[in-house]
């Protein structure tokens, strides 16, 4: 729990790809992030978790400029977010969640298209996103409207525009809902490699399995409050990820009260 | 079950119309408004039943008429305006264990619960007025209840029976494009039939001629589930008790029959997977690498061109886009009739017109035209306006990607060129050119041109300023959200007022002049018209560009508002 105020002062900007400073959002009266701080190390896989409602893609849209904080900052490879607007644009990749895509685009349209809204040329862009497609199997659906993908298909694609122009840091938003266990290897595989080489992500979910098998660090958010954050060692403190979030989140106290609740 | 789905209905019309003071406050007007409508229909139906006496037949007739077009409108709008009530779609019942037969009569009964349905229901009852102070009064009550019944079934039956065809996007795009065809038709139609039943009934002393049709078709209706109801009524009225019962009979096994069919395709709907859609593959071509590619959109302007693409391709495959053409058509067609015939009821009023007014007619009825035509012009660029609404929450990537502001801007105003442009200018030589001269031809051009480019530009702006909540991607383009109709007034007056004040010089230079002038006033145009776009794309850019997470914002609100 402490690990998060330890790391408040300021790091070297090459150590910290990303660092969040007293974030905070209030919608209405409602908080939704409080005075957070956050430190995200160059090349760690940051699991961002948390129960619904707990400020997770709150805090994620503050990063990656799309929400705009009512207090604190966001610093991304060393530039102020809010600041330089248009500046981190090239070197973050986003998901959203539950936001649509142009979906009467097929599915290479719509890479093409999020290419060239980047900025990049053309050449790259058809190269790269023949790549996606292949790499995630979508290669037999690139030419249907997504409109018509399925859950699982559309946060592909989804994840597919995220990394086409091959950001420093990506922010994904459940990436793995709605993907089967096939995908979600295939995934989980590319994200491995981009850390590997350097590169940073950060992603926000509600299952810990998945961030235990494939983060290195953690950050535990509930009600808008940090609550830990560190190596995935740390914040777990020798117990298995869902336990000690259960108990850092408050779980239910016994499930033994439906006694009915048994097939006669 | 009735009075559980009864309350239930109830229960979510309340807890909707709670969600925001704005709808309170629209439910209210709108509620008024309602309640003054069916006043003064009731106060008619009253005063009507004075002169009854002698004219039984007619009476009858006319409402066996009105009545089967008021239960074929329940039964037939909300296929195509749909979405206009699924408070209790047959869908969400599908967890419980229940039969649609049990469902059928509490579905059909919750929809006398809801402004339309209640407005309906005592209009009918209402009809019953007609027969103040004969025995047929208390019949009136009867007829009418099972009038209203009736309306609801067919409303029921049909749009449960269609909705798994309705369901598949293609269909959905396909009715919406036929509601606007029929909204189209009905608007100007109207006027057009109006115009032309006057003209041939001033001449022919058609009326008796009619009548006489609308009680043979009257005939016919009544043995049909759709005039059933009202001959009741009819037959009471002129002492026909015998042919009384058996229309009531009859309606009674009408009844009886839609509700047993709407319990079986209820049940079909109910055990009905969830939508199945069949993918379509959308050919070989990639529209976005094809227009970004044109000469001149590569390098630092393939982004342009890429949301150009975008648009062309929305233009073409969604029903949103090219359902603004009714707005934008209506109102030169509408005119150009009038001032058609405007001439003609005056010549129809007979010989002692004088020479005079006969001059200012067509004076006028020429104003009538080129006003509609400039409306056409600037409206054609003012359905720009809900171009970003229309992407929804889609554009987080546009703030993301960091794509400047008047790429956004000028790839829509391209797109939107491509598409109005040939038709303004079709419009603008065809309509002066057969109309009137072909010598006016490059004034009516110009000031189109200049309208339509100010109305692109100020649209530009607006558009990042007033994001009015829309159709979502996939609803129907008739669907209406709240809160619709302030904002979109708004940007609508707004735009319209500042478009039309920036094209006036333009306009007005084109009405005086003539010959070599008109060339002129022609180039003019097209560089006035320009800088206005200029403008609006740099200054429209800009505001996107400074109020993008707001915009993000906005579109995130719009899109959860309404949905479940």
């Amino acid at each position: 729990m402490d690990s998060a105020s330890s790391k408040q002062t300021s790091t070297p900007i090459d150590v910290n790809v990303a660092s969040l400073r007293g974030l905070t959002k209030y919608f209405g009266s409602m908080c939704a992030v409080n005075q957070l701080n956050l430190d995200i190390p160059r090349g760690s896989m940051y699991g961002f978790v948390g129960p619904n409602g707990a400020g997770k893609t709150t805090t994620l849209s503050m990063l990656t400029g799309m929400l705009r904080p009512d207090m604190g900052q966001a610093w991304v490879t060393g530039l102020d977010v809010w600041a330089n607007p248009t500046a981190i644009r090239s070197k973050v990749g986003v998901l959203p969640d539950r936001l649509r895509l142009f979906d009467r685009l097929s599915g290479q349209e719509l890479l093409t298209y999020v290419g060239l809204l980047y900025g990049m040329d053309k050449a790259t862009v058809a190269s790269r996103s023949t790549d996606l497609l292949m790499a995630l199997g979508l290669g037999d659906d690139s030419r249907k409207a997504v409109a018509d993908y399925s859950a699982g298909m559309t946060k592909k694609i989804g994840l597919a525009c995220a990394v086409i122009h091959a950001p420093d840091l990506l922010v994904l938003d459940e990436p793995f809902e709605a993907i089967d266990p096939v995908s979600a290897r295939v995934i989980a595989e590319i994200l491995r490699g981009f850390t590997t080489d350097g590169g940073t992500v950060i992603l926000s979910s509600h299952v810990m399995e998945t961030v235990e098998k494939l983060c290195d660090h953690v950050a535990v958010i509930a009600g808008g409050n940090l609550l830990a954050a560190g190596t995935v060692e740390q914040v777990a403190a020798g117990q298995d990820l869902e336990s000690r979030f259960i108990e850092m989140v408050g779980g239910v106290s016994s499930a033994g009260e439906l006694t009915w609740l048994r097939p006669s | 079950m009735v009075a559980t789905l009864l309350r239930l209905k109830y229960h979510l019309v309340i807890a909707d119309m709670k969600r925001s003071v704005g709808r309170v406050v629209l439910f209210v007007f709108f509620a008024l408004y309602c309640l003054m409508m069916v006043f003064i229909a009731l106060v008619g139906f009253g005063a009507a039943s004075e002169y009854r006496t002698g004219n039984e037949h007619v009476v009858a007739s006319i409402t066996t008429f009105v009545g089967s077009l008021v239960i074929a409108g329940w039964t037939i709008l909300p296929l195509l305006f749909f979405g206009v009530d699924q408070t209790l779609d047959p869908a969400r019942f599908r967890p419980f264990p229940l039969r649609g037969s049990r469902l059928a009569p509490g579905l059909v009964l919750a929809g006398v619960i809801g402004l339309p349905g209640l407005v309906t229901a005592v209009l009918c009852l209402g009809v019953a007025l007609l027969w103040l102070g004969h025995g047929a009064v208390f019949v009136g009550l009867i007829a009418g209840s099972l009038g209203f019944l009736m309306s609801q079934v067919g409303c029921r039956l049909a749009t449960t029976a269609l909705s798994g065809t309705l369901s598949s996007r293609k269909m959905r795009d396909l009715t919406g494009v036929i509601a606007l065809i029929v909204i189209l038709v009905l608007s100007t139609g109207g006027y057009v039939v109006s115009m032309g039943l006057s003209l041939w009934s001033s001449r022919a002393g058609g009326g008796a001629a009619t009548l006489a049709t609308v009680e043979q078709i009257a005939g016919v209706l009544a043995w049909t589930p759709l005039g059933s109801p009202w001959a009741i009524l009819g037959a009471a009225g002129q002492g026909q008790w015998g042919m009384s019962v058996v229309f009531l009979v009859l309606t009674c096994c009408y009844l009886g029959l839609g509700i047993w069919g709407y319990g079986v395709v209820l049940d079909r709907a109910m055990l009905a997977p969830d939508r199945v859609s069949s993918a379509r593959v959308m050919g070989s071509g990639n529209i976005i690498d094809a227009v970004s590619s044109w000469p001149g959109l590569s390098g630092r302007l393939a982004g342009m061109g890429a949301i150009m693409g975008r648009c062309l391709r929305y233009w073409r495959r969604d029903p949103r886009y090219l359902g603004q053409l009714p707005a934008v058509l209506m109102m030169p067609v509408l005119f150009t009739i009038m001032g058609l015939t405007m001439p003609l009821m005056v010549e129809a009023g007979g010989d002692e017109v004088p020479l005079e007014l006969m001059g200012f007619m067509s004076n006028l009825s020429l104003g009538l035209i080129a006003f509609g035509l400039g409306f056409a012009a600037v409206m054609a660029g003012y359905t720009l306006s809900a171009d970003l609404a229309y992407d929804s929450t889609a554009w987080w990537i546009h703030l993301t990607s960091g794509v400047r502001g008047w790429q956004d801007r000028l790839g829509r105003v391209l797109a939107s060129v491509v598409v109005m442009g040939p038709l303004v200018l079709v419009v603008g030589i065809a309509v002066p050119w057969f109309l009137y001269s072909g010598s006016v031809v490059p004034n009516v051009v110009g000031a189109m041109i200049v309208l339509y480019a100010a109305g692109l530009g100020v649209s530009s702006i607006f558009s990042a300023w007033i994001v009015y909540p829309v159709a979502l991607p996939g609803e129907s383009p008739l669907k209406m959200r709240t809160g619709m109709m302030g904002a979109q007034m708004l940007s609508q007056f707004g735009s319209l007022t500042i478009a039309g004040l920036l094209a006036l010089p333009v306009c007005l230079w084109a009405i005086v002049a003539r010959g070599w002038m008109s060339w002129i006033v022609l180039a003019v145009g097209v560089v006035w018209g320009g800088i206005l776009m200029a403008a609006g794309v740099f200054l429209g850019g800009k505001l996107t560009e400074s109020r993008g997470p707001t915009i993000l914002s906005i579109l995130m609100k719009n899109d959860s508002k309404d949905r479940n």
